[in-house]
């Protein structure tokens, strides 16, 4: 276990020092816009065609409002939590990389989600969207990640024992 | 449930953890006293530091706070609440054989909540502190040496109020499996 935690943390901070070599512009004109904003608009015109949205740049726009993404809510940080923790974890090189690979398609979805239910609550329930905000989303992203990482963790002792 | 339960009654839990808060704000600061206050404001109920400056602080030569100056920042109250609701939740699903070894991992909890709050929230604000002299460093173009705190707020903000909690988690189990175990024999 002590050795699990200690790999944990090493290769979270081996990630975390890599995210911040990015460039704070090559993060919003790129990464955040095209990766993240564009993606949101158009899932909220998906859901309610309605309602004017617009990507511009890092901010998420709909007449007076406007919602930034900035490192810390571009769901990097739950991300690199899973990633740490299924690389530190003993299992095949294989299982690693696949685990990896869904683990940050599911960090990027719950951000996406995220991102539209604050855009939502901003428009609709303002009293809500700082709660949620800063307080229940990020518990439950990490939740869901914990849970993640104990399904795929657990996932052959369960179909072990069910041999 | 624990998140529930902590917009609702957290206020109470901040209120009693702000005596040892401000004990550790105190050692982050040496150029000002801290003064921890709980706030209904407008955008939202907030965690405030007064810090009252009993040294005058000084960006490149120049006098950037006078002594006797009082300084307010402040971070969202709940944000404090996260590291603890993580922690917890962790450990309410941690598998156990017993309804006591259930508690007695609770308690552990506590502790560690308690500790992994005295290594975060202290910071965020003494940080915060920081980062406003950053800013006017900035603004008047001469340069001010990032201390320490703000690096550490950074890593907090960024993932490190996670992390704390869930690294917390499990050293709780082996901490309360190995006093079992040495109880037993």
């Amino acid at each position: 276990m002590l050795r699990f935690l200690v790999a944990f943390v090493c290769v979270y901070a081996a990630l975390e020092g890599l995210y911040f070599i990015v460039p704070d512009d090559f993060l919003r004109d790129v990464v955040y816009h095209c990766g993240i904003i564009a993606v949101g608009a158009d899932i909220i015109r998906l859901i309610t065609p309605e309602v004017p949205v617009a990507a511009s740049a890092n901010v998420l726009r709909s007449g007076a409002l406007g919602l930034e993404v900035v490192r810390g809510c571009d769901g990097a940080g739950a991300a690199f939590l899973l990633i740490a923790a299924i690389a530190s974890y003993p299992a095949r090189l294989s299982r690693k990389l696949l685990g990896a690979a869904v683990a940050i398609a599911l960090a990027y979805a719950l951000n996406e989600i995220r991102l539209v239910g604050l855009f939502y609550l901003a428009t609709r329930h303002e009293p809500w969207f700082l709660p949620v905000h800063i307080y229940f989303a990020p518990t439950l992203v990490i939740a869901l990640s914990c849970v993640y990482f104990a399904w795929w963790a657990f996932a052959p002792v369960r179909r072990r024992a069910a041999v | 449930m624990l998140s529930a339960i902590g917009l609702w009654g957290g206020r109470y839990a901040i209120e009693v953890m702000i005596p040892p808060w401000m004990l550790a704000a105190e050692t982050l600061g040496t150029s000002y006293i801290p003064v921890l206050k709980y706030k209904r404001e407008a955008q939202g109920e907030r965690l405030v530091m007064t810090a009252l400056v009993t040294r005058p602080i000084y960006v490149r030569e120049r006098i950037a706070l006078p002594r006797g100056a009082f300084i307010d920042v402040s971070i969202d109250a709940l944000h404090t609440l996260v590291p603890f609701v993580i922690l917890l939740t962790v450990l309410a699903a941690w598998p156990v054989a017993s309804f006591r070894q259930r508690a007695r991992l609770l308690a552990a909890g506590l502790a560690a909540a308690l500790g992994v709050s005295m290594l975060t929230t202290p910071a965020l604000l003494a940080g915060r502190f920081d980062l406003m002299l950053i800013d006017y460093a900035a603004h008047t173009g001469t340069k001010y040496d990032t201390p320490g705190v703000v690096y550490w707020m950074i890593f907090c903000e960024s993932g490190g109020l996670w992390l704390l909690p869930l690294l917390a988690a499990p050293l709780c189990a082996v901490v309360c499996a190995r006093w079992e175990r040495t109880r037993s024999t």
